[in-house]
């Protein structure tokens, strides 16, 4: 005999339970979280680097690092004068529970504002809520313009985009315009940043926006 | 990527479904995967199998239904399929559609065998 039993549990509900909790903790701290994503080398360092000394004027900053090896980034980090914590995984993606252990190393530091950068890949950090406030998907000219279309999920429920290496796009033979209609086709209410980390062109905004980022 | 790491949480629910009820075995899972879930399902079942291979749900079936993104647009209420371009832009209105459906990943239900 056999039983059909209707369950319909999400399946990654364990991580979901436990990023409600990160979410929870980092709103009793007043400290608000940003989770950022994108490709491999689609410039998530350098964009911290460049952003995070033009932010220490009006928040306390700290930092995430996530790579499978190396505390290179999480170095790269230190050498503004940020705290920062690096989580080296054999994974494709970051965790809600690597992040709870995380954020009780950087707990000393009290940030007001927690950069978490995500192992890179387009696909699987998508699926893992980590208990952030802010999402934002890094992704850069070089790449090519199909990206967005083809990643949908990141580029959709990302807050913000970043559309980084605006400078690099006549040598790939792309428009920032083609760039900026595939990245709007699939996120329709996401906040767009077209700028270039290395000459800092197009910042602004992104900083105002940054900076501007609360507990929700 | 991440499918190892879904097929396994897929056999721990259902595992815990089976031992709470007393059941012998699992002969069938049936799980959602969204378009918009990030999940591939050859991956998935790929991985699937690889796990559940020389462990009591070596005979189990997983029963994967895909499901389409819908989306519906918030003025004119008519509700479109973004397809294979994936415009989320109602065509009429001109205005950012919702999405209703496709972001699912879940286990719907099981088929387990009762113990005699």
């Amino acid at each position: 005999m056999s039983e059909k039993v209707v369950l319909e549990t999400p399946v990654l509900r364990k991580n979901d339970e436990l990023a409600a909790q990160n979410r929870a903790w980092f709103a009793a701290r007043r400290c608000t979280v940003l989770n950022l994503m994108s490709a491999p080398g689609a410039g998530k360092t350098t964009l911290l680097e460049k952003t995070l000394p033009r932010l220490a004027a009006r928040r306390r900053c700290a930092v995430i690092e996530g790579d499978l090896q190396t505390d290179l980034d999480a170095a790269r980090i230190r050498a503004t004068g940020i705290a920062a914590h690096q989580i080296n995984v054999n994974s494709c993606h970051l965790d809600a529970r690597m992040i709870a252990e995380a954020a009780l190393r950087l707990e000393s530091e009290s940030p007001d504002l927690l950069f978490i950068e995500n192992i890179g890949n387009l696909v699987c950090p998508a699926a893992y809520d980590l208990g952030e406030h802010w999402r934002v998907t890094v992704f850069s000219a070089a790449e090519g313009a199909d990206k967005p279309r083809k990643y949908p999920r990141m580029f959709h429920q990302s807050d913000a985009i970043v559309l980084n290496k605006i400078d690099l796009a006549p040598y790939c033979d792309v428009s920032l315009d083609e760039l900026l209609e595939s990245v709007r086709a699939v996120s329709p209410h996401a906040a767009v940043f077209p700028l270039s980390s290395r000459s800092g062109e197009g910042l602004e905004p992104w900083i105002e926006w940054v900076a501007a980022r609360e507990v929700r | 990527m991440h499918e190892t790491g879904i097929a396994a949480e897929i056999l721990d629910i259902a595992e815990r479904e089976a031992a709470r009820r007393g059941a012998a075995s699992i002969a069938a899972i049936s799980i959602q995967v969204g378009d918009l879930s990030g999940v591939v399902a050859e991956a998935l079942e790929f991985a699937f199998e690889a796990l559940a291979a020389g462990t009591p749900a070596a005979g189990t079936r997983l029963n994967i239904q895909k499901i389409p993104v819908r989306a519906r647009c918030p003025h004119c209420r008519s509700e479109v399929l973004p397809g294979h371009d994936l415009v989320l832009w109602c065509p009429d209105c001109g205005l950012p559609l919702d999405v209703i459906a496709g972001r699912e990943l879940q286990v719907q239900s099981l088929e387990l065998v009762e113990a005699q």
